[in-house]
Protein backbone atom coordinates (compact mmCIF):
# COMPACT_ATOMS: atom_id res chain seq x y z
CA UNK A 1 0.00 0.00 0.00
CA UNK A 2 2.44 2.51 0.60
CA UNK A 3 4.79 1.38 -2.08
CA UNK A 4 2.06 2.69 -4.50
CA UNK A 5 1.43 5.67 -3.07
CA UNK A 6 4.87 6.78 -3.31
CA UNK A 7 4.58 6.11 -6.95
CA UNK A 8 1.81 7.66 -7.37
CA UNK A 9 2.92 11.14 -5.92
CA UNK A 10 6.14 10.80 -7.62
CA UNK A 11 4.68 10.69 -11.15
CA UNK A 12 2.34 13.85 -9.76
CA UNK A 13 5.74 16.05 -8.60
CA UNK A 14 7.45 14.88 -12.14
CA UNK A 15 4.56 16.07 -14.21
CA UNK A 16 4.12 19.26 -11.80
CA UNK A 17 8.03 19.86 -12.51
CA UNK A 18 7.86 19.45 -16.17
CA UNK A 19 5.00 22.21 -16.95
CA UNK A 20 6.61 24.24 -14.55
CA UNK A 21 9.95 24.08 -16.07
CA UNK A 22 8.00 24.66 -19.59
CA UNK A 23 6.26 27.45 -17.91
CA UNK A 24 9.20 29.45 -16.84
CA UNK A 25 11.36 28.46 -19.60
CA UNK A 26 8.09 29.57 -22.17
CA UNK A 27 8.39 33.07 -20.19
CA UNK A 28 11.64 33.46 -19.77
CA UNK A 29 12.21 33.42 -24.01
CA UNK A 30 9.02 35.27 -24.46
CA UNK A 31 10.43 38.47 -22.28
CA UNK A 32 13.86 37.95 -24.18
CA UNK A 33 12.41 37.97 -27.90
CA UNK A 34 9.48 40.93 -27.01
CA UNK A 35 12.64 43.18 -27.16
CA UNK A 36 13.44 42.27 -30.38
CA UNK A 37 10.19 43.04 -31.96
CA UNK A 38 9.94 46.62 -33.54
CA UNK A 39 7.45 49.28 -31.91
CA UNK A 40 6.26 52.16 -33.48
CA UNK A 41 9.18 54.90 -33.31
CA UNK A 42 8.30 58.19 -32.11
CA UNK A 43 8.26 60.13 -35.47
CA UNK A 44 6.10 63.50 -36.92
CA UNK A 45 3.22 62.72 -39.21
CA UNK A 46 3.73 63.47 -42.97
CA UNK A 47 2.86 66.02 -44.13
CA UNK A 48 3.88 68.16 -41.56
CA UNK A 49 5.86 70.98 -43.45
CA UNK A 50 6.90 74.94 -42.30
CA UNK A 51 7.99 77.60 -43.98
CA UNK A 52 9.69 81.03 -43.43
CA UNK A 53 7.60 83.97 -44.59
CA UNK A 54 9.55 86.83 -44.00
CA UNK A 55 12.73 87.50 -42.19
CA UNK A 56 14.73 90.14 -41.46
CA UNK A 57 18.23 90.26 -39.31
CA UNK A 58 18.26 93.84 -38.43
CA UNK A 59 21.38 94.80 -36.60
CA UNK A 60 20.18 98.39 -36.29
CA UNK A 61 17.94 97.06 -34.03
CA UNK A 62 19.88 94.30 -33.17
CA UNK A 63 17.27 91.76 -33.37
CA UNK A 64 16.00 89.06 -36.05
CA UNK A 65 12.33 88.70 -36.85
CA UNK A 66 11.31 85.49 -38.05
CA UNK A 67 7.54 85.25 -39.31
CA UNK A 68 6.64 81.30 -40.04
CA UNK A 69 3.95 79.86 -41.58
CA UNK A 70 2.30 76.20 -41.04
CA UNK A 71 1.47 75.19 -44.74
CA UNK A 72 1.36 71.18 -43.72
CA UNK A 73 -1.74 69.28 -43.20
CA UNK A 74 -0.94 69.02 -38.88
CA UNK A 75 -0.94 71.17 -36.09
CA UNK A 76 2.91 72.17 -35.11
CA UNK A 77 3.68 72.38 -31.61
CA UNK A 78 6.93 74.98 -31.42
CA UNK A 79 10.23 74.87 -33.73
CA UNK A 80 13.84 74.22 -32.58
CA UNK A 81 15.72 77.53 -34.42
CA UNK A 82 19.75 77.05 -34.81
CA UNK A 83 21.88 79.45 -36.17
CA UNK A 84 25.50 79.43 -37.98
CA UNK A 85 28.20 82.06 -37.97
CA UNK A 86 30.26 80.36 -40.37
CA UNK A 87 30.56 81.41 -43.76
CA UNK A 88 30.75 78.12 -45.21
CA UNK A 89 27.15 77.28 -45.69
CA UNK A 90 27.94 73.44 -45.52
CA UNK A 91 28.53 73.76 -42.12
CA UNK A 92 26.25 72.96 -39.48
CA UNK A 93 24.26 75.42 -37.94
CA UNK A 94 24.55 74.97 -34.25
CA UNK A 95 24.06 78.11 -32.11
CA UNK A 96 21.19 77.49 -30.16
CA UNK A 97 19.14 80.63 -30.38
CA UNK A 98 16.33 80.11 -28.55
CA UNK A 99 17.90 81.62 -25.18
CA UNK A 100 17.99 84.72 -27.42
CA UNK A 101 14.18 84.94 -27.71
CA UNK A 102 12.33 88.22 -27.11
CA UNK A 103 9.45 86.40 -24.84
CA UNK A 104 6.05 87.67 -26.62
CA UNK A 105 2.18 86.68 -25.74
CA UNK A 106 1.57 82.87 -26.58
CA UNK A 107 4.99 82.14 -26.51
CA UNK A 108 7.10 79.84 -24.52
CA UNK A 109 10.70 77.90 -24.54
CA UNK A 110 10.15 74.36 -23.75
CA UNK A 111 13.86 72.07 -23.77
CA UNK A 112 15.28 74.43 -26.39
CA UNK A 113 12.59 74.85 -28.48
CA UNK A 114 10.39 78.05 -29.14
CA UNK A 115 6.30 76.80 -28.36
CA UNK A 116 3.27 78.65 -29.68
CA UNK A 117 1.77 79.21 -26.17
CA UNK A 118 1.39 75.25 -24.42
CA UNK A 119 3.83 72.48 -24.29
CA UNK A 120 1.45 70.25 -24.69
CA UNK A 121 -0.71 71.05 -27.63
CA UNK A 122 -0.26 71.68 -31.00
CA UNK A 123 -1.55 75.40 -31.17
CA UNK A 124 -0.32 76.36 -34.76
CA UNK A 125 -3.33 74.99 -36.77
CA UNK A 126 -2.72 74.11 -40.78
CA UNK A 127 -2.18 77.78 -42.35
CA UNK A 128 -1.84 79.85 -39.38
CA UNK A 129 1.26 82.27 -38.92
CA UNK A 130 3.41 83.05 -36.14
CA UNK A 131 6.00 85.84 -35.59
CA UNK A 132 9.09 85.63 -33.22
CA UNK A 133 11.65 88.15 -32.17
CA UNK A 134 15.11 86.92 -30.96
CA UNK A 135 18.10 89.13 -29.56
CA UNK A 136 21.01 89.29 -32.04
CA UNK A 137 23.41 92.08 -30.06
CA UNK A 138 26.37 89.03 -29.86
CA UNK A 139 25.86 88.63 -33.36
CA UNK A 140 26.30 92.29 -34.65
CA UNK A 141 27.25 94.66 -36.11
CA UNK A 142 26.94 93.00 -39.78
CA UNK A 143 30.63 93.09 -40.64
CA UNK A 144 32.25 91.58 -37.77
CA UNK A 145 34.17 88.88 -38.97
CA UNK A 146 33.07 85.24 -37.87
CA UNK A 147 30.36 86.58 -36.02
CA UNK A 148 27.73 87.68 -37.72
CA UNK A 149 24.94 84.97 -38.64
CA UNK A 150 25.10 83.48 -42.22
CA UNK A 151 21.89 81.22 -42.01
CA UNK A 152 19.38 80.04 -39.80
CA UNK A 153 18.14 76.22 -39.76
CA UNK A 154 14.47 76.09 -38.49
CA UNK A 155 13.23 72.23 -37.78
CA UNK A 156 9.23 71.80 -36.45
CA UNK A 157 8.03 70.03 -33.52
CA UNK A 158 4.59 68.62 -32.73
CA UNK A 159 3.41 66.58 -29.55
CA UNK A 160 2.18 63.27 -30.99
CA UNK A 161 -0.05 60.17 -29.86
CA UNK A 162 2.28 57.30 -29.65
CA UNK A 163 0.32 54.29 -28.03
CA UNK A 164 -1.59 56.10 -25.84
CA UNK A 165 0.93 58.59 -24.44
CA UNK A 166 1.83 61.97 -25.76
CA UNK A 167 5.30 62.40 -26.59
CA UNK A 168 7.39 65.61 -27.98
CA UNK A 169 8.69 64.83 -31.73
CA UNK A 170 11.00 66.09 -33.63
CA UNK A 171 9.76 66.95 -37.31
CA UNK A 172 13.60 66.42 -38.91
CA UNK A 173 11.93 65.73 -42.36
CA UNK A 174 10.03 69.11 -42.15
CA UNK A 175 13.78 71.11 -41.48
CA UNK A 176 13.98 74.77 -43.50
CA UNK A 177 17.15 76.58 -43.95
CA UNK A 178 17.21 80.26 -44.75
CA UNK A 179 20.39 82.48 -45.40
CA UNK A 180 20.84 85.61 -43.40
CA UNK A 181 21.65 88.63 -44.61
CA UNK A 182 22.56 91.77 -42.53
CA UNK A 183 21.04 94.86 -42.50
CA UNK B 1 31.33 -27.08 -3.53
CA UNK B 2 30.42 -24.06 -5.23
CA UNK B 3 29.25 -26.27 -8.68
CA UNK B 4 27.18 -28.35 -6.98
CA UNK B 5 25.43 -25.51 -4.41
CA UNK B 6 24.72 -23.29 -7.78
CA UNK B 7 22.91 -26.72 -8.97
CA UNK B 8 20.97 -26.90 -5.91
CA UNK B 9 20.28 -22.97 -5.93
CA UNK B 10 18.78 -22.95 -9.11
CA UNK B 11 16.91 -25.51 -8.29
CA UNK B 12 15.15 -25.07 -5.21
CA UNK B 13 16.73 -21.62 -4.31
CA UNK B 14 14.49 -21.17 -1.22
CA UNK B 15 15.46 -24.46 0.89
CA UNK B 16 18.49 -24.43 -0.45
CA UNK B 17 19.35 -21.11 1.24
CA UNK B 18 17.92 -21.92 4.72
CA UNK B 19 19.62 -25.05 5.26
CA UNK B 20 23.16 -23.92 4.10
CA UNK B 21 23.40 -20.30 4.61
CA UNK B 22 23.56 -18.76 8.22
CA UNK B 23 20.98 -15.96 8.77
CA UNK B 24 23.35 -12.65 9.32
CA UNK B 25 26.58 -13.84 7.11
CA UNK B 26 26.71 -12.73 3.60
CA UNK B 27 25.64 -15.31 1.09
CA UNK B 28 27.79 -16.37 -1.66
CA UNK B 29 28.07 -14.72 -4.64
CA UNK B 30 26.16 -17.64 -6.58
CA UNK B 31 23.89 -17.50 -3.70
CA UNK B 32 23.26 -13.18 -4.15
CA UNK B 33 22.52 -13.65 -7.44
CA UNK B 34 19.82 -15.86 -7.54
CA UNK B 35 18.02 -13.58 -4.76
CA UNK B 36 17.39 -10.73 -6.57
CA UNK B 37 15.09 -12.55 -9.29
CA UNK B 38 12.07 -12.40 -6.91
CA UNK B 39 10.73 -8.68 -7.74
CA UNK B 40 10.72 -6.29 -4.76
CA UNK B 41 7.60 -4.93 -5.40
CA UNK B 42 5.55 -8.17 -6.14
CA UNK B 43 4.57 -10.76 -3.99
CA UNK B 44 7.17 -13.56 -4.13
CA UNK B 45 6.16 -17.20 -4.18
CA UNK B 46 6.66 -19.00 -0.62
CA UNK B 47 9.53 -20.92 -1.59
CA UNK B 48 11.45 -17.11 -2.18
CA UNK B 49 9.65 -15.43 0.42
CA UNK B 50 11.01 -17.71 2.47
CA UNK B 51 14.81 -16.51 1.77
CA UNK B 52 14.07 -12.98 1.79
CA UNK B 53 15.51 -12.67 5.41
CA UNK B 54 19.05 -12.99 3.42
CA UNK B 55 19.11 -9.75 2.42
CA UNK B 56 19.42 -7.01 5.04
CA UNK B 57 16.40 -4.59 5.26
CA UNK B 58 18.18 -1.14 5.92
CA UNK B 59 20.21 -1.87 2.98
CA UNK B 60 17.54 -2.02 0.63
CA UNK B 61 15.61 0.57 1.96
CA UNK B 62 17.69 3.44 1.82
CA UNK B 63 19.71 2.87 -1.80
CA UNK B 64 16.32 4.42 -3.19
CA UNK B 65 16.58 7.54 -1.61
CA UNK B 66 19.97 7.98 -2.05
CA UNK B 67 19.73 7.51 -5.86
CA UNK B 68 16.93 10.07 -5.79
CA UNK B 69 19.21 12.64 -3.78
CA UNK B 70 21.76 11.60 -6.06
CA UNK B 71 20.46 11.94 -9.20
CA UNK B 72 18.61 15.57 -8.34
CA UNK B 73 22.00 16.91 -7.20
CA UNK B 74 23.66 15.78 -10.43
CA UNK B 75 20.96 17.02 -12.48
CA UNK B 76 21.12 20.40 -10.19
CA UNK B 77 24.48 20.61 -10.97
CA UNK B 78 24.62 19.55 -14.56
CA UNK B 79 21.97 22.76 -15.25
CA UNK B 80 24.08 25.06 -13.07
CA UNK B 81 27.02 24.42 -15.53
CA UNK B 82 25.40 24.25 -18.79
CA UNK B 83 23.85 27.48 -17.68
CA UNK B 84 27.04 29.49 -16.87
CA UNK B 85 28.21 28.62 -20.03
CA UNK B 86 24.91 29.18 -22.30
CA UNK B 87 24.68 32.80 -20.37
CA UNK B 88 28.91 33.72 -21.56
CA UNK B 89 28.08 32.69 -24.75
CA UNK B 90 24.55 35.04 -25.35
CA UNK B 91 25.73 38.52 -24.91
CA UNK B 92 23.60 40.47 -22.58
CA UNK B 93 20.23 42.34 -23.77
CA UNK B 94 20.29 46.06 -23.41
CA UNK B 95 16.80 47.64 -23.92
CA UNK B 96 15.31 51.42 -24.35
CA UNK B 97 12.20 52.36 -25.12
CA UNK B 98 11.09 49.16 -24.31
CA UNK B 99 13.10 47.31 -27.11
CA UNK B 100 16.05 46.25 -27.91
CA UNK B 101 18.75 48.98 -28.17
CA UNK B 102 19.87 47.56 -31.71
CA UNK B 103 16.68 48.17 -33.27
CA UNK B 104 16.58 51.86 -31.34
CA UNK B 105 19.63 52.80 -33.38
CA UNK B 106 17.80 52.86 -36.45
CA UNK B 107 15.28 55.25 -34.96
CA UNK B 108 18.88 57.73 -34.41
CA UNK B 109 18.74 61.12 -36.49
CA UNK B 110 21.76 63.29 -36.76
CA UNK B 111 23.93 65.78 -38.81
CA UNK B 112 27.78 66.31 -37.95
CA UNK B 113 30.19 68.49 -39.75
CA UNK B 114 34.23 68.69 -40.00
CA UNK B 115 35.70 71.78 -40.32
CA UNK B 116 39.59 73.05 -39.66
CA UNK B 117 39.70 70.82 -36.22
CA UNK B 118 35.90 72.14 -34.72
CA UNK B 119 33.19 68.93 -35.23
CA UNK B 120 29.72 70.20 -34.80
CA UNK B 121 26.88 67.66 -34.01
CA UNK B 122 23.15 68.21 -34.59
CA UNK B 123 20.68 66.32 -32.75
CA UNK B 124 17.74 65.84 -35.39
CA UNK B 125 15.89 62.73 -34.01
CA UNK B 126 13.96 61.47 -31.08
CA UNK B 127 16.75 59.58 -29.59
CA UNK B 128 18.81 60.89 -27.44
CA UNK B 129 22.58 60.77 -28.29
CA UNK B 130 24.67 59.92 -25.27
CA UNK B 131 27.92 59.83 -26.65
CA UNK B 132 29.48 59.64 -29.90
CA UNK B 133 32.58 57.41 -31.19
CA UNK B 134 34.59 58.29 -33.83
CA UNK B 135 36.82 56.08 -35.70
CA UNK B 136 39.40 58.02 -37.56
CA UNK B 137 41.24 56.25 -40.43
CA UNK B 138 44.78 56.75 -41.90
CA UNK B 139 45.60 54.75 -44.43
CA UNK B 140 44.80 51.31 -43.69
CA UNK B 141 44.42 51.84 -40.17
CA UNK B 142 42.08 53.26 -37.92
CA UNK B 143 41.37 54.57 -34.11
CA UNK B 144 38.66 54.51 -32.46
CA UNK B 145 38.26 57.16 -30.14
CA UNK B 146 35.65 58.14 -27.50
CA UNK B 147 34.20 62.08 -28.05
CA UNK B 148 35.01 62.74 -24.51
CA UNK B 149 38.58 61.96 -24.53
CA UNK B 150 39.16 64.79 -26.71
CA UNK B 151 39.99 68.39 -24.99
CA UNK B 152 37.28 69.51 -27.42
CA UNK B 153 35.03 66.96 -25.98
CA UNK B 154 34.80 67.85 -22.27
CA UNK B 155 31.83 70.18 -23.14
CA UNK B 156 29.15 67.47 -24.28
CA UNK B 157 26.59 67.43 -22.58
CA UNK B 158 26.70 65.05 -19.26
CA UNK B 159 23.40 63.61 -20.07
CA UNK B 160 23.85 63.43 -23.84
CA UNK B 161 22.55 65.25 -26.57
CA UNK B 162 19.11 65.71 -26.50
CA UNK B 163 16.31 66.27 -29.25
CA UNK B 164 17.38 69.08 -31.11
CA UNK B 165 20.59 69.52 -28.76
CA UNK B 166 23.93 70.59 -30.42
CA UNK B 167 27.52 70.08 -29.82
CA UNK B 168 30.79 71.79 -31.58
CA UNK B 169 33.93 71.15 -30.31
CA UNK B 170 38.09 70.96 -31.32
CA UNK B 171 39.17 67.46 -32.24
CA UNK B 172 42.61 66.70 -33.37
CA UNK B 173 42.43 64.19 -35.54
CA UNK B 174 46.40 63.80 -36.46
CA UNK B 175 46.76 62.68 -40.11
CA UNK B 176 43.63 61.08 -40.82
CA UNK B 177 41.92 61.25 -43.54
CA UNK B 178 38.00 60.78 -42.81
CA UNK B 179 36.37 60.10 -39.78
CA UNK B 180 33.22 58.20 -39.22
CA UNK B 181 31.07 59.11 -36.56
CA UNK B 182 28.63 56.94 -34.51
CA UNK B 183 25.94 57.72 -31.70
CA UNK B 184 26.59 55.73 -28.46
CA UNK B 185 23.29 55.64 -26.73
CA UNK B 186 22.39 54.20 -23.05
CA UNK B 187 20.13 51.80 -22.07
CA UNK B 188 18.92 49.97 -19.24
CA UNK B 189 20.45 45.91 -18.67
CA UNK B 190 20.05 43.30 -15.78
CA UNK B 191 22.86 45.09 -14.37
CA UNK B 192 22.14 48.96 -14.73
CA UNK B 193 22.45 51.26 -17.44
CA UNK B 194 24.65 50.09 -19.96
CA UNK B 195 25.61 52.25 -23.42
CA UNK B 196 25.81 50.49 -27.15
CA UNK B 197 27.83 52.07 -29.98
CA UNK B 198 25.64 51.48 -32.80
CA UNK B 199 27.05 49.77 -35.75
CA UNK B 200 29.50 51.97 -38.67
CA UNK B 201 25.75 51.52 -40.82
CA UNK B 202 24.62 54.18 -38.45
CA UNK B 203 27.29 56.58 -38.57
CA UNK B 204 28.40 59.41 -40.42
CA UNK B 205 31.32 59.49 -42.50
CA UNK B 206 33.01 63.04 -42.34
CA UNK B 207 35.93 64.14 -45.00
CA UNK B 208 38.83 65.72 -43.10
Amino acid sequence: MLLKNRRGISIVIGYVLLITVSIVMSVVVFQWLRTYVPKEAPKCSEGTSFLIREISYNCTSQKLSIDVKNNGKFSINGYFIHASDKSDLEQLAIIDLSPKLVVQEHETIYLSSVEFSNVEENNLLPGGTHSSLFNVADYCPCDAPGKTLTKIEIIPTRIQDIEGKKRFVICSDAKIEETLTCH
Amino acid sequence: MIKKLNNKITRDPARLSLSLLPRNRSAPDSARLSLPLIPRNRSAPDSARLSLPLIPRNRSGLSPVITTVLLIALVIVIISIIFLWFRGMVEEGVTKFGKNIKLVCDDVNFEASYSAGTISIANTGNVPIFRVSLQMTTGGNYQTKDITEFSGGSSWPTNGLNQGGTFSGTIDVGSAEKIIVSPILIGTSAKGKKTFICGGQYGQELAV
